[in-house]
């Protein structure tokens, strides 16, 4: 049996210890609303410490009233924060996991309305509002040490276990100690000195309000990623500085004042796995306090080697357990094939809080909803199910389906299960992707779900049959516009690119239609073969719809292997080895000679099952329809609905 | 020996091996621990005897098992027959002790040239504890039989003359015509084998050794091998050090080594052709050009 000896050794952060080194580090939720906590926020931290992590971080909590922020960030600006930061608290300590929380000041990182003007060290924008923030008085700056005092004196006081300053993220904190972000020319900014003392002071009242043993840590980024920011010399030395005052740090990396930054700091599937353990190395080879390092730390065993190889003390497992909350659990009893792995595919987490909805996960519709949906009731009667489809939608809907004791079967037309998920994962950088198949394979292994590979269902079958529902999971096709001369030879789908079915001409044009994954991913492929590729989309600019951290990268990497892009642009018309694309703005049409068109605009519901079925007379069984063939959209989709329709019945 | 006078002969070649999911390698001596490890026979070699035993019902015929291997494989030959094998050859010889898989596959041949002509060798595609996958390969050279790895499925026409067989590759299959008699050797998913079930009934597995076969004796045994085993360890990880990106660089430049894993793109060589022969003149070529071999001599 595999062991994990070092990941589950426990360990001392102050006078607190920790059952082992996993860590949920701070990350807004967006289960919060008007700024405070709601039931759901206690069930997603009690299924995580029931899940067996050592150390859970609540959610970021606003330390002071200049800070201007939605809705969706919790504040604790005067004592009635106690009481619902015990609550918090208690969810946690329940299931014997340590609760900590994040105290945070946004600075140029608030929210820009009518109502307020956002404080920062300087006036110097961030990349993603590029509004313009005021300079901080010394006053406020001092009000605001305050704040973070009398925040940790309320976390004390709702008995939980340690503060940890958030100085990473792009914070307020970082933004004083940036020398990109602090222009000031008073006691706060300028020299390397007089950046720190923001933290400095921070850090002194905040230690003097809580007293020597409870446990404060500091999170930093080991590299902003920034020109003219911070790099790992700089915060080694930030990090000597402060370990006097400190019981542990937390090292992440980037900025929000580049999109770039941005992304980083929340790393997605084209960075690879543990990018930045490296800086909390070098941090704790200067330090003689705890250091725990996050980023893309995906499973037990990539942890258990950081650790073992004294590369950091602690592990940040965030999105790894936002994916699978019992990973601590199945690694410490050696099952470590049951762990459903994380892909940072990053959409269905901060993707969907970009949208302005709560987290969740794409390849766990019980994240957010573990108070309905953590324990599934088995039905009264146990009935016969028919789902039909063995892609993300179909395996998920028989996977539940199962949960509630029903004899399931699970067709599939080709010879194994996946759906598109296997040719989306062809694309350069998106092989990890691949990895949700394999999750939701190994899910069904414990279930006595038939499948049924090679077996094309028609709506005789389903007849014959006659289960008591049928899930349809049929998927969709590549969209096929209705355009003059689309029948060309010279026009292909994404799919026969990506499966290499057919050989593209050496001038390639990609029609994009939803600004995402899709026709960038092909895009890419394409680039990589040496092929010169437009990449035509309807929208203002190319992937415009990716989530903000796959966009910067992916852009990147699209324009250096030097993607030509038109925006606003749709297809005219096509001729034998033409392609003729129309500017959706001016009318201007442009002719690219000697071209493939490839078609990466969306799907076509395959829903003729369905259409025969709700026709079919003498049928009675209940008909629901799931993912690409109810609408074509994502894996996502497919598999939230998968989940839903199969506890339904 | 007597061979039927209708339907295929089908030969199928067999190892006995350590169940390696149960087999951990001793950390200081660097050998396998084989102690208290069941000894199975290769599943590989399991569904080429399905695949056998299949064809005999469909076509009629005889099924002949045969192994080199130490005295106890013959516990894995009488499992072969329990599945359904006509007749179990155990080739067992101290002569033997120390052979590769060149040396091995001069033994087999030579077995196989003794008991008598067949119309289809059948292998597993490789052995759960060697891994090398090239005995069947070494059969086929030393016969000059024509050969077909990973084998998924096998249609013997009617004239029994030639079959046609579907080979995995990456990301599909190719469907080959092939003469018989040939050589195959076969993956998992061909078939699924049916458990050992059928009572022996007075077949007996039969011992021969390197007389018997008539080997020479500088191509067996380890004066017959090319190749021998140094060490074996378990993967260990890179336990030293990890990548660390300098912090002097431009920031675009961290950036960069930073989501490239520190990869390069490199210029490459694509060795094209119409045959695998001419690839593989080319590729020697390349070595050649490298100082790694002697282009020419065999």
């Amino acid at each position: 049996m595999e062991t994990f000896p070092h990941l589950f050794e426990p360990i001392r952060l102050g006078e607190v210890t920790v059952r082992n080194r996993i860590v949920s580090t701070a990350h807004m939720t967006f289960f919060v609303s008007n700024n405070l906590p709601t039931d759901r926020l206690r069930e997603y931290y009690r299924a995580r410490a029931r899940g067996g992590t050592g150390l859970i971080v609540i959610e970021p909590v606003s330390v002071h009233p200049s800070n201007v922020a939605s809705g969706h960030l919790l504040k604790a600006h005067d004592d009635s924060a106690i009481p619902w930061l015990k609550s918090l608290g208690d969810a946690i300590h329940e299931f014997g996991a340590t609760a900590m929380i994040e105290l945070t000041h946004g600075g140029a990182n608030g929210m820009y309305t009518i109502e307020a003007v956002v404080g920062a060290p300087s006036a110097v924008p961030i990349e993603n509002a590029r509004y313009m923030p005021r300079e901080l008085e010394t006053s406020e700056i001092q009000s605001i040490v305050r704040g973070f005092a009398q925040a940790a004196t309320f976390a004390k006081k709702a008995s939980l276990d340690g503060v940890i300053l958030h100085g990473g993220n792009g914070n307020l904190i970082q933004q004083f100690l940036s020398p990109f972000s602090n222009r000031r020319e008073d006691i706060y900014g300028g020299s390397a000195e007089n950046r720190l003392r923001f933290v400095s002071e921070v850090l002194c009242a905040v230690r003097e309000a809580v007293g020597e043993e409870f446990p404060i840590g500091l999170r930093i980024p080991g590299d902003e990623f920034l020109s003219g920011g911070l790099t790992l010399d700089d915060t080694k030395w930030i990090a000597q500085r402060l370990q006097t005052g400190l019981d542990f740090l937390d090292i992440n990396c980037g900025n929000y004042s580049s999109y770039v930054g941005w992304s980083l700091g929340v790393a997605p599937m084209s960075v690879p796995l543990g990018p930045t353990v490296y800086l909390a190395s070098a941090i704790r080879e200067s330090v003689r306090i705890p250091v725990i390092t996050v980023g893309r730390i995906n499973d037990p065993v990539q942890a258990e080697q950081i650790i073992a190889d004294g590369h950091a003390d602690m592990v940040g497992m965030t999105r790894a357990l936002v994916c699978d909350p019992d990973l601590p659990e199945k690694a410490r009893q050696g099952r470590i094939e049951e762990i459903r792995t994380c892909v940072a595919c990053c959409a269905g987490c901060v993707g969907r809080e970009e949208r302005g909805q709560a987290m969740g996960c794409i390849q766990n519709p019980i994240t957010g909803h573990e108070a309905e949906w953590t324990t599934i009731q088995p039905a009264q009667q146990p009935a016969s199910v028919m789902v039909v489809g063995g892609g993300p939608g179909g395996m998920e809907a028989a996977w539940a389906a199962s949960l509630r004791g029903h004899k399931v079967t699970l067709y599939e037309k080709a010879d194994a299960l996946g759906g598109q998920i296997p040719i989306a994962a062809l694309a350069p950088n998106r092989d990890e992707f691949g990895d949700v198949v394999r999750n939701l394979t190994q899910q069904l292994k414990g279930t006595n779900v038939c499948v049924r590979l090679g077996v094309d269902v028609s709506s005789r079958d389903v007849l014959a049959e006659s289960p008591e529902a049928v899930i349809l999971a049929t998927g969709s096709v590549p969209y096929v516009p209705a355009v003059p001369g689309i029948e060309n030879p010279n026009v292909v789908t994404d799919w026969d690119i990506l499966t290499s079915k057919v050989a593209a001409s050496e001038l390639c044009v990609v029609l994009d239609g939803d600004a995402s994954e899709r026709s960038c991913s092909v895009a890419e492929f394409l680039l990589a073969k040496g092929k010169q590729v437009v990449l035509a989309t309807r929208a203002y600019h190319v992937g415009i719809n990716l989530n903000k951290r796959d966009k910067p990268l992916t852009l990147l990497r699209l324009l250096d292997r030097g993607l030509i892009s038109y925006a606003h642009t749709w297809i005219k018309e096509v001729r034998p080895g033409e392609v003729v694309l129309e500017d959706t703005l001016s009318g201007i049409e442009t002719v690219f000679k000697d071209a493939t068109l490839v078609l990466a605009i969306g799907g076509k519901a395959n829903d003729h099952l369905y259409r025969e079925l709700v026709a079919l007379e003498g049928l009675h069984s209940r008909i629901l329809r799931v993912g690409d063939c109810l609408a074509p959209r994502t894996a996502e989709h497919a598999i939230y609905e998968g989940f839903k329709a199969g506890i339904s019945i | 020996m007597p061979l039927s006078t209708e339907g295929l002969d089908v030969l199928v070649c067999i190892k006995q091996v350590p169940d390696v999911t149960e087999m951990k390698i001793d950390p200081e001596t660097h050998t396998l621990l084989r102690e208290g490890v069941p000894s199975i026979v290769n599943p590989f070699d399991e569904h080429a005897v399905e695949a056998a035993v299949r064809i005999r019902e469909a076509l009629g015929g005889k099924v002949t098992v045969i192994s080199m291997g130490p005295p106890q494989a013959e516990e894995a030959l009488r499992q072969c027959l329990q599945m359904g094998a006509d007749e179990a050859f155990l080739i067992s010889d101290r002569a033997l002790v120390g052979s590769d898989t060149i040396a091995t596959s001069y033994c087999l041949s030579r077995a196989i040239a003794t008991i008598g002509k067949c119309d289809l060798i059948l292998c597993g595609q490789q052995a759960i504890d060697g891994d090398t996958a090239q005995v069947g390969p070494g059969i086929a050279e030393n016969l000059s039989l024509p050969q077909v790895t990973c084998v998924s499925s096998i249609e013997v026409q009617d004239n029994r003359k030639k079959a046609i067989v579907r080979r995995e590759i990456e990301g599909g299959y190719e469907v080959v015509e092939c003469s018989l008699p040939a050589v195959f050797t076969v993956t998992k998913s061909i078939n699924s084998p049916r458990p050992p079930a059928t009572e022996i009934r007075g077949r007996q597995v039969r011992r021969l050794g390197v007389l018997d076969i008539n080997c020479d004796p500088e191509r067996i045994g380890l004066k017959g091998s090319k190749t021998w085993v140094m060490d074996m360890f378990p993967p260990k990880p890179n336990r030293r050090g990890v990548n660390a990106i300098e912090s002097t660089l431009p920031a675009a430049e961290r950036i960069r080594l930073l989501i490239s894993g520190g990869l390069r793109e490199r210029k490459g060589d694509i060795l094209t052709g119409c045959s695998l022969e001419q690839v593989a003149a080319q590729w020697v070529n390349h070595l050649a050009n490298w100082g790694l071999s002697r282009v020419g001599t065999p």
